[in-house]
């Protein structure tokens, strides 16, 4: 058995080749990962917000895309890799209360998986740090697992779909 | 507005636990009437608890489920998650409207049909919130969502969090005794600046 190491929203977690990263039942939260293939380490984020309304609080907290790239880079540095090594991939940024569903009215929270993705691809182009693969947006939602080894990322959707980029 | 750090002693708890425990009496026997059936409530837990923890308190977070989702405003505010499993809501859909067929459908009538069973149920909670706290509360047109729970709190988290790392999750499950496989459970989540007022208004 692999252990398997769970990422709650607003949490982070690093794991080796020997371990797992999940994240479950993201909605309009983004799950992001940072790799790297050489020294097959991989970290995950479950971001829940594009950034902090207070700009006066500077939280260094996966719970924010702004910060929640820095936080990652930082803490694989720390384990012995290499900045210009990582590449990202993130998944999640769905709309939970799509507008198939409510008719006649403005899709609720719509922006803010739309955001939660904008803020993170902005922050990695700040890094300038490649994103590999992305599965986001639509309107369900998925649980992931990434696997440091091979840097693959199951993509299990609660339709039953699964996909792996 | 600055983070807030959330603590509730005791009594504060016991409070919050008792204003749901009335207002489910008052929420219940409104569905009662709707499907003519007697709903019974178990007693409301109350729990302060981080974020990120939300999911693991909603439980069956992996599971896909109907949820209905009102805020409400006025000098409180917060949000109202009802969450019915996939076989409640082929109950719910046989006993309101006699259909018996075993599929689930979400089209417009069904949605809505669900969402009416939302706005009744909120609706009698909050009149009793009005009654006990002596204010005036305004409820939002419910919204419907077919998902993993875990998935489906997710906007609500995203309201919460943008104040707090912690919140309040007041819950409480409701059944029909006869139909063993009918049950639903209420959620109110109220805004982290609000659970004060609350308190304040009944002399906490």
């Amino acid at each position: 058995m692999k252990k398997v190491l769970r990422v709650r929203i607003s949490e982070h977690n690093l794991a080796r080749e020997s371990e797992r990263l999940q994240s479950y039942g993201l909605g309009s939260c983004v799950a992001l990962v940072l790799w790297d293939p050489h020294e097959k380490i991989g970290a995950m984020a479950h971001i829940l917000l594009p950034s902090a309304s207070n700009s006066g609080v500077r939280h260094k907290s996966a719970k924010y895309a702004s910060s929640a790239v820095n936080l990652l880079v930082d803490e694989l540095v720390l384990a012995g890799c290499r900045p210009q090594r990582l590449v990202a991939k993130i998944a999640g940024g769905a709309t939970m209360f799509p507008h198939r569903f409510n008719v006649a009215r403005k899709e609720l929270g719509a922006n803010i998986g739309r955001r939660n993705i904008r803020a993170v691809r902005q922050a990695l182009a700040r890094k300038r740090i490649k994103l590999l693969a992305e599965e986001v947006g639509g309107e369900i939602g998925r649980t992931i697992e990434f696997n440091p080894r091979n840097g693959e990322m199951i993509v299990s959707k609660s339709n039953g779909e699964v996909i792996i980029i | 507005m600055p983070a807030q750090a959330l603590s509730l002693d005791k009594a504060q708890e016991d409070a919050l636990q008792e204003l749901c425990n009335i207002g489910m009496g008052h929420a219940t026997s409104a569905l009662a009437q709707l499907m003519g059936k007697t709903i019974y409530f178990d007693i409301p837990k109350v729990n302060l608890v981080q974020i990120s923890r939300v999911p693991e308190v909603i439980g069956n977070a992996e599971q896909t489920v109907v949820g209905i989702y009102l805020r409400f405003s006025g000098p409180i505010s917060g949000n109202i998650l009802l969450v019915f499993p996939k076989k409640s809501v082929l109950l719910l859909k046989q006993i309101i409207t006699g259909d018996n067929s075993r599929k689930l459908v979400f089209d417009e009538y069904h949605t809505s049909l669900l969402k009416e069973v939302g706005n009744i149920v909120a609706g009698a909670y909050l009149s009793v919130m009005e009654d006990l706290l002596k204010m005036q509360l305004v409820q939002s047109v419910p919204w419907f969502a077919f998902d993993l729970a875990s998935a489906i709190i997710d906007p609500i988290l995203v309201q919460l969090g943008k104040d707090s790392d912690h919140t309040v999750v007041i819950e409480a499950e409701f059944f029909v005794r006869e139909e063993d496989k009918l049950k639903g459970k209420f959620y109110l989540l109220p805004d982290t600046s609000s659970v004060k007022m609350i308190l304040n208004a009944v002399g906490l």
